[in-house]
């Protein structure tokens, strides 16, 4: 099921402490150091994944790929930040996903877990503030599901994980302008879809 | 204050507005009518939570436990994964080598070394001692009479024999392939100087019987030897 982070649920993974030193050690071959970040940021990446492809097997096989891919390029890592470096790839490689289940499409049966986000732990400081959070997120990523693809690419990429136009671009192997239109009618769409649920975005 | 418009701008630049977007952001007449249209403003600002609201879209659990390394390369084993694999075969080969070959010379020590080469001969041979006497032994050299050998195996080589009874040297004299059975040309090898008459070193002699058998002994020590290195010394590289 997909579930938020249970070290800190319903946010995103922090970097870790000590990161640029563990990225430097990942570089110069140390398995356990790549292990090490991985870990860390395997929730990001699934999550990403997850929300580009809809579907859990899919999502966990992409970021399975996109670790792969890493540890073959974590040598030519030129700095910046470890986790949009990692986004980038965990993107690249639901994209190849994408295309190839487009290539051969199949009938899905719906996810019954879609868009089930993990509900609050007890120690949450406002447990209804938490759990109308909670709902939020659980109908966003039901809309975002309800995109055309190419527009759940874009405004994921960009809105939920903050890529700007050019690297949704390169990601998606997409022209600036059309990338741009993409993400602008999928916002617009998503304001469609998540009207019935205005409220939750007052809290 | 906001009011009704007539003319809205396309949805689309108003959701790159919402979003930042530099280009429309510097879209002054954009910008003020977004400031002054109520349906337009509506729709920038619930598109800015509905970014906020994705932005904040928490991280997820993987659906299943994820290989976080990919698999160590597999050690190299198909180069020099058939030496290896040799290693067992060489080694009991060489085991045979060396145990036949230390038989065969040990065997032919006991028969050369001992006094009891005629009831070998005889065993081989029969009543070899007339024959030989009768064949070569009449061209015999003194020297040979000297030796220990007695002349009468010289029945089964008849040709060998009289190659080396004739003179000849150079002419092959392996007159001894089998256990227990120790001939000797009739001439004897040439002497070497300082020799004291039949004094001859026994060892590297072209002529010598053992030969045959220590070639085989260090056949068998040099498979042996290469086998346990093989086998040994040749480990797979881990990773």
């Amino acid at each position: 099921m997909p579930a938020t982070d249970p070290s800190s649920p319903g946010t995103r993974t922090a970097p870790l402490p000590d990161e640029p030193a563990v990225v430097a050690r990942a570089m110069a071959g140390d398995r356990t150091a790549f292990a090490q970040l991985v870990e860390h940021y395997q929730s990001a990446c699934y999550g990403l994944a997850w929300r580009l492809l809809g579907d859990a097997d899919q999502a966990a096989d992409a970021t399975q790929d996109a670790f792969v891919h890493a540890y073959d390029a974590i040598g030519g890592f030129r700095g910046g930040i470890f986790r949009s470096w990692l986004l980038r790839i965990t993107a690249n490689a639901s994209y190849d996903i994408l295309r190839r289940a487009q290539r051969r499409p199949t009938t899905e049966l719906p996810d019954p877990e879609v868009g089930e986000a993990e509900l609050p732990d007890e120690a949450a400081p406002n447990p209804i503030v938490e759990v109308a959070r909670a709902e939020l997120y659980r109908h966003l990523d039901a809309a975002l599901r309800l995109l055309p693809p190419d527009q759940r690419y874009a405004v994921v990429l960009c809105d939920v994980y903050g890529m700007d136009y050019g690297e949704v671009a390169e990601a998606t192997a997409s022209a600036l302008g059309t990338v741009k239109s993409r993400i602008h009618r999928g916002r617009l769409r998503l304001r469609e879809l998540m009207a019935e649920h205005r409220e939750l975005f007052e809290r | 204050m906001t009011m009704q418009h007539q003319t809205h701008p396309d949805d689309e630049r108003l959701a790159a507005l919402a979003g930042d977007d530099p280009e429309v952001v510097s879209d002054a007449p954009l910008r003020a009518h977004v400031d002054s249209c109520d349906r337009c403003g509506e729709l920038v600002r619930e598109l800015g939570s509905l970014r906020a609201a994705l932005a904040e879209l928490p991280d997820l659990v993987p659906s299943r436990p994820l290989q976080l390394l990919p698999p160590v390369a597999e050690p190299k084993a198909a180069r020099g994964g058939w030496l290896r694999r040799l290693a067992g075969p060489a080694m009991a080969a060489g085991f045979v080598l060396v145990v036949v070959g230390a038989i065969g010379s040990s065997g032919l020590n006991l028969s050369m070394g001992s006094a009891g080469a005629a009831p070998v001969q005889q065993h081989l041979g029969g009543a070899a001692p007339s024959a030989a006497a009768g064949e070569g032994g009449s061209e015999s050299t003194s020297s040979d009479a000297e030796r220990p050998t007695a002349p009468g195996v010289l029945d089964g080589h008849g040709a060998t024999s009289r190659a080396a009874a004739s003179g000849d040297a150079s002419a092959p004299s392996w007159n001894v392939y089998s256990f227990g059975a120790t001939t000797q040309p009739e001439v004897a090898p040439p002497v070497n100087p300082g020799d004291n008459g039949g004094g001859t070193s026994e060892l590297f002699q072209p002529t010598d019987p053992r030969l045959p058998w220590l070639v085989v002994l260090a056949l068998g020590v040099g498979l042996l030897f290469a086998g346990i290195y093989l086998r040994f010394a040749q480990q797979p590289r881990a990773g």
